[in-house]
């Protein structure tokens, strides 16, 4: 093996190896260690060993599937849309049913302690005091309650739906974009 | 432009679009899985890692700021920490891919392709897993998948010095394993 007159050459080459190997030197160095190395046995042989080993490298057959890959991606990403809707649809129903256990507990409280049917009539004028003759006792007790469960129900009947497809779409359309 | 189609491409993912992400996985995993599987030395394993990495950008996507760096080096970035995470899991139970000992070569505990192709292929898998993982993936990034030392350093969250002795220790660790097949011994030079 030959042995260079003046180790300086050889040294530089092994110092930017990584990058002459990689070809990120600036040009005029790398021309300047590609000259040496023509001349250098030892460096020209160093080079051509490690490109070898680099080019041998790349060529190594890997065996992860991109393709199971991605299918498992998919099945997550279903699961979790999935456990989303889930999840609306079990704060639609906890919202309905809070709702509900209000109207009801409003209607205890005015069949106990709410204005009667007889204030009612007290404060009504004169011309629909007819009005309130002929109405049974059970009603005139319940008047206020039953008024208010009658609103409370109509409220929700008119309003559930629209909040159903209200929270559904809110729920569905960000994250759903085109899968299935 | 595939800097751009890519940042474009990451913000229709965060607004929800399962299309836009399955580009992005078109275009970037290929890549990905080639680099994790050479810096774990375990198909299965870079496998798991790279779905993690993808189902992160789904629900990370609002997260990428075009401004700091590619969409690569982000991707990139988030698959090297979880996969980092995984060996220092897996260390805590078995032995670790780093130190002398037995060799953990990817041939060692499961069939890969590496075992058909003949004790070349083997050899070379042997010599990547004597490697600690940081190397590996440092010698990837800069060798096998030709990254700037800029952009190696900002993946690895390491500085570009670093990035530049650790791949020329581990150039000459890979060829001091492989000498004797690849070709004459030669001298150092002083």
């Amino acid at each position: 093996m030959n042995q260079p007159k003046d180790p300086s050459p050889c040294r530089r080459v092994q110092e930017n190896l990584s990058d002459l190997l990689a070809g990120d030197l600036e040009a005029s160095l790398t021309a300047r260690l590609q000259a040496h190395s023509s001349q250098c046995e030892v460096c020209r042989a160093s080079l051509a060993t490690y490109r070898q080993m680099l080019a041998e490298l790349r060529r190594l057959p890997l065996a992860a599937s991109g393709t199971l890959v991605w299918s498992r991606v998919e099945g997550q990403l279903r699961a979790e849309e999935l456990e989303r809707r889930r999840r609306v649809r079990i704060r639609t129903l906890r919202a309905a049913g809070v709702g509900a256990a209000a109207t009801l507990l409003m209607a205890v409280l005015l069949w106990g302690s709410g204005p009667t049917w007889q204030a009612l009539v007290d404060h009504l004028p004169a011309r629909f005091s007819g009005w309130t003759q002929g109405v049974p006792a059970s009603v005139q007790t319940m008047f206020l309650p039953l008024l208010f469960a009658a609103a409370g129900g109509a409220l929700a009947l008119a309003t559930s739906p629209l909040l159903f497809v209200a929270m559904q779409a809110s729920a569905l359309a960000p994250r759903h974009g085109g899968r299935g | 432009m595939s800097r751009e189609h890519d940042a474009n491409l990451v913000g229709r993912c965060a607004a929800g679009s399962a299309e836009a992400l399955q580009e992005l996985y078109d275009r970037h995993s290929r890549g990905l899985l080639r680099f994790l599987e050479r810096m774990l030395g375990d198909p299965g394993l870079a496998e798991d890692v790279c779905q993690e990495a993808f189902l992160r950008l789904w629900r990370k996507a609002n997260m990428f700021d075009p401004r700091r760096g590619t969409f690569s080096a982000w991707l990139y970035r988030a698959a090297s920490n979880l996969a980092f995470n995984r060996l220092a899991l897996r260390s805590s139970t078995e032995t670790t891919l780093e130190g002398g000992g037995e060799l953990t070569g990817p041939g060692s505990d499961q069939p890969v392709a590496s075992a058909h192709q003949g004790e070349r292929g083997e050899l070379l898998h042997r010599a990547l897993a004597r490697l600690s993982p940081g190397d590996r993936a440092i010698l990837t990034l800069r060798h096998l998948e030709e990254r700037p030392v800029a952009e190696v350093a900002s993946i690895l969250e390491i500085l570009e010095g670093t990035v530049k002795s650790r791949v020329h220790y581990a150039l000459h660790r890979l060829r001091s394993f492989l000498e004797p097949t690849l070709g004459a011994p030669e001298e150092t030079p002083e």
